[in-house]
This record gives C-alpha cells, sequence and structure tokens, in this order.
C-alpha cells in the first residue's frame, strides 16, 4: 500500500512538473505583425493585430489573424479585400499558421545571438490550408527574441481569386514578432 | 453649318458625361476611410456580455457585428483597464477585461491622437471603437484569443 501511494505521488509530481515545463516554454505575443505586398499595383497591408506563439523547447510557431485588422491606404482597396468574392471576412474571420522551426535543437534561445531557421507548416486562408516551409531569422537579445519570416504564397492556392486583375497572383508576406 | 452645330453638341455632352463619370470614380476609388468616431454607435455593450456572445456562438457573433466589405459595427464597450500596450507600429493597444472572467477581453487598438490621456490600470472606462473580430478559444493556440476593436478613443 505504502509503495503504491509512493509510485501514485510520484507520477501525480512528473506530470505537474512536466505541465508546468510546458507552459513555461511558451512565449505569447498579441501584437505580433503581418504585412501583405502585391508587387502588381504596389499595394501594401499591415496587421497589427496577429496573436503568436512560440514554444521554446519545441520550437512550435502558431500566427493567428483577424483578417478585418489588415489596413489598406486605400478604403475602397479595403473594402474589395474584405469582399465575399476575395477574402470573405466575415465568414472567415481568421488567417493562421501552425508550425514548427524545423532546426530549433540546433538553436539556443535562452543565449543572445541571431540564428538562421527554416519554419514548415499549414497555412490556412479563408478555409483552405496548405503546407508552407520558409526560411527565417530568430534574433534574441537582451531577454527579448524577435522572429522574421518572408515568403510568397499563391492567392489562388487558397480560394482568394477575384476578378482584379490589378493584384498579383503571388502575395508576399512579411511576418514580425516579439516575444518577451 | 448645322451639321457642324450638332457634332459639336454631342462632342460636348459626351464629353460632360465623361468627366462626370471620371469625377464618379474617382470619388469612389478615393474614398476615405470610414471615420469611426464621427459615426453613431449600434450599441453600448460591456465586456462580459459582448465576450460571452463570440465564445457561445462565434457565427452568430459574427454575422452579427462583422460586415462583408469589412466596415463593421461600431460599439462602445465598458471595462476595466487590464493592460495598457504599445503595437509595432507605435500604437497604443487597451485590454478591457470583465473582474469575472479574464481568460479573454477585448484588445482596443486606441487613435494615435487620443493616446495621450490613459487612465491606469483598473480603472472602468468606456470606449468607442469598431470591431474586427469577436473572442474565441484557439485549440491551437491552447489559450482564448482577445476580441479586436480598432480606431478606439476613450470616451471617460
Amino acid at each position: 500500500m505504502k509503495q503504491f501511494f509512493k509510485t501514485t505521488l510520484l507520477a501525480v509530481t512528473t506530470t505537474l512538473l512536466s505541465f508546468n515545463a510546458t507552459a513555461q516554454d511558451d512565449l505569447v505575443t498579441k501584437a505580433a505583425h503581418i504585412k501583405f505586398y502585391s508587387e502588381e499595383g504596389g499595394i501594401t497591408a499591415n496587421n497589427y493585430a496577429v496573436v503568436s506563439k512560440l514554444n521554446t523547447k519545441t520550437g512550435e510557431m502558431i500566427f493567428s489573424a483577424p483578417i478585418q485588422s489588415f489596413e489598406f491606404e486605400n478604403a475602397t482597396m479595403q473594402k474589395h479585400f474584405n469582399q465575399e468574392g476575395i477574402m470573405n471576412s466575415q465568414s472567415f474571420p481568421k488567417g493562421k499558421f501552425v508550425g514548427k522551426i524545423d532546426n530549433i535543437s540546433n538553436i539556443d534561445l535562452s543565449k543572445d545571438g541571431e540564428y538562421d531557421v527554416t519554419v514548415s507548416g499549414k497555412l490556412t486562408i479563408k478555409g483552405k490550408t496548405n503546407d508552407v516551409s520558409t526560411k527565417g531569422k530568430i534574433i534574441v537579445k537582451d531577454g527579448k527574441i524577435m522572429a522574421s519570416s518572408k515568403f510568397t504564397i499563391d492567392r489562388f492556392a487558397y480560394g482568394v481569386e477575384g476578378k482584379s486583375q490589378s493584384v498579383s497572383q503571388h502575395i508576399d508576406l512579411t511576418i514580425n514578432a516579439t516575444f518577451k | 453649318m448645322r451639321l457642324l452645330n450638332k457634332y459639336k453638341y454631342y462632342v460636348t455632352v459626351a464629353f460632360c458625361f465623361g468627366l462626370i463619370g471620371l469625377g464618379a470614380g474617382l470619388n469612389l476609388w478615393f474614398a476615405p476611410h470610414i471615420d469611426v468616431q464621427a459615426n453613431p454607435a449600434f450599441e453600448h455593450i460591456a465586456v462580459r456580455p459582448f465576450i460571452k456572445a463570440a465564445i457561445d456562438d462565434i457565427s452568430s457573433f459574427n454575422d452579427k457585428y462583422l460586415a462583408t466589405d469589412g466596415d463593421s459595427k461600431i460599439i462602445e464597450i465598458s471595462g476595466i483597464i487590464g493592460e495598457i500596450s504599445t503595437n509595432m507600429n507605435n500604437e497604443t493597444v487597451i485590454l478591457l477585461n470583465d473582474e469575472s472572467f479574464k481568460d479573454a477581453g477585448v484588445l482596443c487598438t486606441l487613435l494615435e491622437a487620443n493616446n495621450l490621456k490613459i487612465p491606469e490600470i483598473g480603472s472602468k472606462i468606456t470606449l468607442k471603437g469598431i470591431v474586427r473580430s469577436g473572442a474565441e478559444y484557439d485549440e491551437d493556440l491552447e489559450l482564448y484569443i482577445d476580441a479586436v476593436l480598432e480606431e478606439g478613443k476613450i470616451l471617460n
């Protein structure tokens, strides 16, 4: 009986400790930034309301962006972007990336430095999910972790078609996040 | 001579219509963004029911508050200041909470011109802003995501 309590206590303690370690490894920011750029038309939109999580041990990385927070300089362009034929932001109000840093085992995020990373995962826009793999950079300085990446997506692969020919098929996305 | 006058008349009329069309097109293309603070609020609501409406049924929430063209509902919302931060565009962002439910709140980005006087954390305030998204539990992030309001102004 004594042995049973000992084993149970050990199991509970181990579980609690591992849970705590996982929670401590998660860094969250509610103010990441995504920039959208179309070479055709020179169209830029910025979103400063992106939520992001980075797990410093596993390298898991998640970004969730409210689509209606993309700000365009031109109001008419912003309205077109949100409409049903383009982003349909009323029905699909969030875009999301769920992935991980592939080479996290080679990086020590507790030490200051600049690290080249490769990130792969799944990007969901307008309810359609595609695999994405890209290179990025992580800078660790004074207890802050700054992550950035730039990659191109084919908007047609996400059903973002629309009638306008003045927007490129391939859109550049630039992502920046600072975790403390 | 009469034929020439008729021709001039048609050219002038076509030119006028062209000018009107061009003006209307330019006016539409260069229309300003919605002036959130100049427009009346759709409703005045507290943080708790606003958050609960989204968590209970996000589809109904989106139908009610989000517009198809992105010019979504403008609301006045009351709550307690939980956090004051700055985003990557150097704009002030206020997190409004409800004392009985702190897992999710309302993040509101303030208009630059209104950044000057911000009450302390814990103060009860009312904000006016445009809805961008509702609160919801995200299974991948394993946390509640706050609702987002933008172009906000502190009313009191």
